[in-house]
């Protein structure tokens, strides 16, 4: 072909872009002129590709102002009041489907809206910080585990100094807890935060009354200094929002110390869960001492109290990637590394991580799952209405056949029955939000603590809004379109004696799919429930039942002036609680288990040393003599520490666990070995003289490092936990409790009294949230399923009562009829059952984060799962086909 | 008579001037504007017929003209109509004014 038919094709392909009306009119003389053009000019391609560009931008535009019009139209003919108008009369004279049809919609999306905002709230909302997108948690990371570990401050700093690729580094050294008081009144529990005076300057908040931690005032202990910064609930709480609190005095642990700022009413610090700091922060005192000079974590561990491991937090300079920022961090860290001696660097690496996803990244797969959850839900209440609009839609076939005989377009009978849709929509949202607004707060009450604690509940963008467009477009299609198609010309006679009629059609299918998504709920429910039972059957390596546990933080400066003091005092009180009638044991643990503690530190055997030690790592608790007998932890050889052992040591002696046993001695049998592990400073070498059972004392899911107990003298750290175990009425025990520690010590504050049962039902929280959930969702999926099959099958039954009562009267039995109603309901619903197999197939394994014990294509969980939705089908279609036999021939005749 | 002053885009005022002195088709209306306003000032032949189109929506202008006695009947020639010329000469006294003004301030000659 010649280069003018080329051309000329390509010209009418670019002409399509245009209407069709400006087409016909004008496009042959536009094509003629390109030609005219191209052949009197001598143009070559490149021309041509220009002019077709302009022909395509002209099309669209034309089209695009012909949208306009057509939208204008629409709205014009949409929003006059009357449309509205009628559309409410439809819907009242139809209550029962007006009323089920807003009550599906609404209850669906309000509760797929109070999840949505949970998940808003905790994970998907950037943090109130300035630029949130530019901050990065430093880490260490253990090599071989992958697990993070806070890096020493030595290592912060000179990565802040050698390396442009932060504007700013903070630090925070370390929580603990401790006493407040107004200069005169009750001592309360408060935590405190140690941290670089520009941490709150790096996150970018400016504090909502007086200063932040920008200037240190002088001091050595960074607790000795002397201002504060308080947040915002403490300054309600215990100061009862004075509005004159900046420069006034508090008793922090007894000593006096300056308020210089209020944090905002909103401020979270914004950590993942195992980074070891316990949330939230009440008093933040400015680390005074520069970084460069904290202690440097280097295997040669100090002990908790002491320790300068911390968080890093930093912000990205201008322009700087996060991969340029990990290198050059890594960087400095090689080089930091090969001038220190090696025990510092065992096994250990350096990252960087977006703080956001790093803080969320454990509940990732919860918050994913969550949110399929709510989808499939909105996705089942829309399909669910959808069938209830078309067989409204059947019922007024008689109404649009004589609109359209009498020369209503299908573009009428749309508009109005849009209109219909937008109203119950609109309704739906309302509903929707009461009920979402209502269950946000004992939403957020009840879920657990990992979902709650980054950010309060708060309106997902999309969530009302979006799922009434959702709504809107899909009532449209699935119900609202199929039901236009009837009442078309061919069906005068309003009776429709073909199975396959479209409304009916139309049904099956959208059941079909409600079937198919319940049992992706259903499925999802069961993998749940099996690893909630798993979950309960993990043996924590403890008794959870009958005791109760709290802590204190022995800081009082006049009262404890150093190890000895500490560990009189706990003696003392452990002596008071067990004296206590009805108490069998009381211990003291620094660091209980399951309270998200984590304090493990490399050990070796006997006379190693530290360089020698490798990569393994135990877990460090420091216990009173009492503690084993008190927790319910087994003792599988040897002995546990005496009472003698608690104030004073001849010599040193640990007790280990099973676990550590077999690591240290083939076959376990320990008894009498030296282990070497840090402590205070130096490396000690003690004798194993008991061996107990394992505890998990990070969390129920995993196994758990294998741990190494000394007696609390050693560390006397100044936050313990004391485990009393008694056969008493937990509430009148703890009364004593409180009675005791406030007699031995009143100046010490008590916190966090609970039953032991408390901690392990923490644990166990996420996973019985997301069950409980899910298993709703299922609920209500099945529900919605079991009324669409039931409506459908009951329907048809009474359309075809006369065909039914023709066969019987021919002889047909009532069993054989009913057979009939059954075969025609299961057949169908199968193959629902079949889609929804194939479904959960593939969505099964992204649920896998969430499971214990289970894997996700579990077959029993998968059988059992399916046959409770092929039950509830069968019971569906049971029913109407049990009328259906019951129907007396004559009576049925006579009516058709 | 106070009319309401339509504003016109250059090319609608170039396309009714090609269009002031007789009847032409796609390419004579681009031809013309070459030849008189210079090459830069030609549109492609999409964004003419689009500013065609709208000028036909306006009453500007008339397509289906005839053309002489020879033209090709794939081609169709455009007329001015009596609103157009009319809008012709209204957008040309108003920026004769414009540039009696700049005169005035010494910009030109």
């Amino acid at each position: 072909m010649s280069v003018a038919g080329w051309t000329k094709r390509l010209l009418r392909l670019c002409l399509r872009t245009w209407p069709h009306p400006q087409r016909r009119r004008v496009g042959d003389s536009l094509i003629q002129a390109v030609e005219d053009a191209r052949r009197e000019e001598g143009h070559g391609f490149h021309w041509v590709l220009l002019e077709c560009g302009s022909i395509v931008a002209s099309g669209l535009r034309l089209r695009w102002s012909g949208w306009a019009g057509l939208r204008w139209s629409v709205a014009a003919n949409v929003v006059p009041i009357g449309q509205w108008r009628a559309a409410w009369k439809q819907l009242r004279r139809a209550p029962a489907f007006a009323v089920g049809a807003v009550a599906t919609l609404g209850v669906a999306s309000g509760a797929g809206a109070a999840v949505l905002g949970l998940v808003q709230g905790a994970f998907l909302r950037p943090p109130d910080y300035e630029r949130p997108s530019e901050l990065a948690f430093i880490w260490n990371t253990d090599e071989e585990t992958g697990e993070r570990l806070r890096p020493s401050g030595p290592d912060v700093a000179a990565i802040r100094d050698g390396t442009g690729a932060f504007s700013s580094v903070a630090f925070i050294n370390g929580v603990t807890d401790g006493s407040f008081a107004r200069t005169t009144g009750p001592v309360g529990h408060v935590r405190i935060a140690t941290a670089t005076p520009g941490l709150f300057r790096t996150l970018g908040v400016a504090p909502a009354l007086g200063r932040s931690l920008d200037t240190p005032v002088g001091g050595e202990n960074a607790l000795a200094s002397e201002s504060v910064v308080i947040s915002h609930g403490l300054w309600q709480s215990a100061l009862g929002a004075d509005p004159d609190v900046v420069g006034a005095t508090v008793l922090l642990n007894g000593s006096p110390v300056l308020v210089e700022g209020v944090l905002p009413a909103g401020f979270r610090l914004v950590v993942p869960p195992d980074a070891g700091l316990a949330l939230p922060m009440d008093v933040w005192v400015p680390l005074v001492d520069p970084l460069e000079t904290l202690r440097r974590a280097d295997g040669r561990q100090t002990d908790r109290d002491s320790d300068n491991s911390g968080i890093a937090i930093a912000r990205l300079a201008s322009g700087v990637t996060f991969a340029q920022a990990r290198s050059e961090a890594q960087a400095v860290w090689q080089r930091e590394a090969a001038e220190l001696p090696r025990r510092g660097r065992v096994g250990l690496a350096l990252s960087v991580r977006p703080l956001h996803a790093d803080a969320t990244a454990h509940a990732r797969g919860l918050f994913r799952a969550l949110l399929v959850g709510v989808a499939l839900l909105f996705f089942i209440a829309c399909l669910n209405v959808s069938t209830l609009v078309l067989a409204r839609g059947l019922q007024r076939r008689p109404e649009f056949t004589v609109r359209r005989a009498l020369g209503a377009h299908s573009r009428d009978l749309l508009r109005q029955l849009s209109a219909e849709t937008g109203v119950l929509v609109l309704l739906a949202a309302v509903v929707g939000y009461a009920v979402a607004s209502g269950s946000a707060r004992a939403l957020v009450a009840w879920a657990p603590a990992e979902l709650t604690g980054l950010a309060p509940w708060s309106w997902h963008p999309l969530a009302l809004v979006g799922g009434a467009a959702a709504a809107g477009l899909l009532l449209l299609g699935f119900g609202t379109a199929p039901a236009l198609r009837l009442g078309k010309a061919g069906d005068l006679d309003g009776r429709d004696l073909r199975r396959g009629a479209v409304g009916g059609r139309a049904r099956r299918a959208l059941v079909l799919c409600e079937v198919a998504v319940s049992v992706v709920l259903v499925l999802a429910a069961g993998l749940l429930f099996r690893t909630a039972l798993e979950l309960r059957g993990v043996r924590p390596g403890f008794d959870p039942e009958g005791a109760v546990s709290f802590s204190v933080s022995l800081r009082a400066p006049d009262r404890f002036r150093g190890p000895r003091d500490r560990a009189r005092f706990v003696r003392g009180v452990t002596d008071a609680i067990s004296a206590l009638p009805g108490v069998s044991a009381a211990g003291v643990i620094v660091g209980l288990p399951l309270g998200g503690d984590r304090w493990s530190q490399p050990w070796g055997g006997r006379g190693t040393t530290p360089e020698e030690w490798g990569n393994t790592r135990a877990d460090f608790r420091a216990v009173s003599s009492g503690y084993f007998e008190a927790m319910g932890v087994a003792l599988r050889g040897g002995r546990v520490f005496t009472s003698d052992e608690d104030l004073r040591e001849e010599r040193r002696v640990a007790v280990v666990d099973v676990s550590l046993a077999e690591a240290l001695v083939r076959g376990g049998q320990a008894l009498g070995y030296n282990i070497t592990f840090p402590l205070d400073g130096s490396v000690v070498e003690a004798e194993i003289v008991g061996i107990v059972e394992h505890v998990r004392y990070h969390d129920l899911e995993a196994d758990g490092a294998p741990t190494i107990y000394v007696p609390y003298r050693q560390e006397a750290s100044r936050d313990a936990s004391f485990v009393v175990r008694s056969e008493r009425d937990l509430d009148e025990l703890a009364g004593q409790l409180r009675a005791v520690l406030q007699r031995m010590g009143p100046e010490v504050p008590v916190y966090g009294m609970a039953p032991l049962t408390a901690t392990v039902d923490r644990a166990q929280a996420p996973t019985r949230f997301a069950l409980t959930l899910m298993a709703l969702f299922a609920a209500f999926g099945v529900l919605a399923s079991a009324a669409g099959l039931y409506g459908i099958l009951a329907f048809d039954v009474t359309r075809r009562s006369g065909e039914i009562g023709l066969r019987m009267a021919l002889g047909a039995s009532a069993g054989e009829v009913q057979k009939h109603t059954l075969i025609d309901g299961l057949r169908f619903a199968s193959a629902g059952v079949v889609a929804g197999v194939f479904a959960a197939w593939l969505l099964a394994p992204g649920l896998e984060p969430l499971l214990f014990g289970v894997g996700s294509r579990d077959a029993a969980t998968w059988t059992g799962s399916i046959v409770v939705v092929l039950v509830v089908v069968f019971l569906s279609s049971w029913l109407p086909s049990r009328r259906a036999s019951r129907l007396s021939p004559s009576t049925a005749l006579r009516g058709s | 008579m106070a009319s309401k002053t339509l504003s016109l885009t250059p090319l609608t005022f170039h396309v009714l001037l090609a269009l002031a002195d007789a009847n032409r088709h796609g390419y004579g209306i681009i031809k013309e504007i070459a030849a008189r306003a210079g090459a830069r000032a030609a549109p492609t032949t999409g964004a003419l017929y689009l500013a065609l189109q709208r000028m036909e929506g306006e009453g500007l202008v008339e397509g289906d003209a005839k053309g002489p006695a020879d033209a090709d009947a794939r081609r169709r020639y455009y007329r001015l109509t009596a609103k157009g010329k009319e809008a012709a000469r209204q957008e040309t006294r108003r920026l004769s004014g414009l540039v009696s003004q700049a005169r005035a301030k010494n910009l030109v000659g």
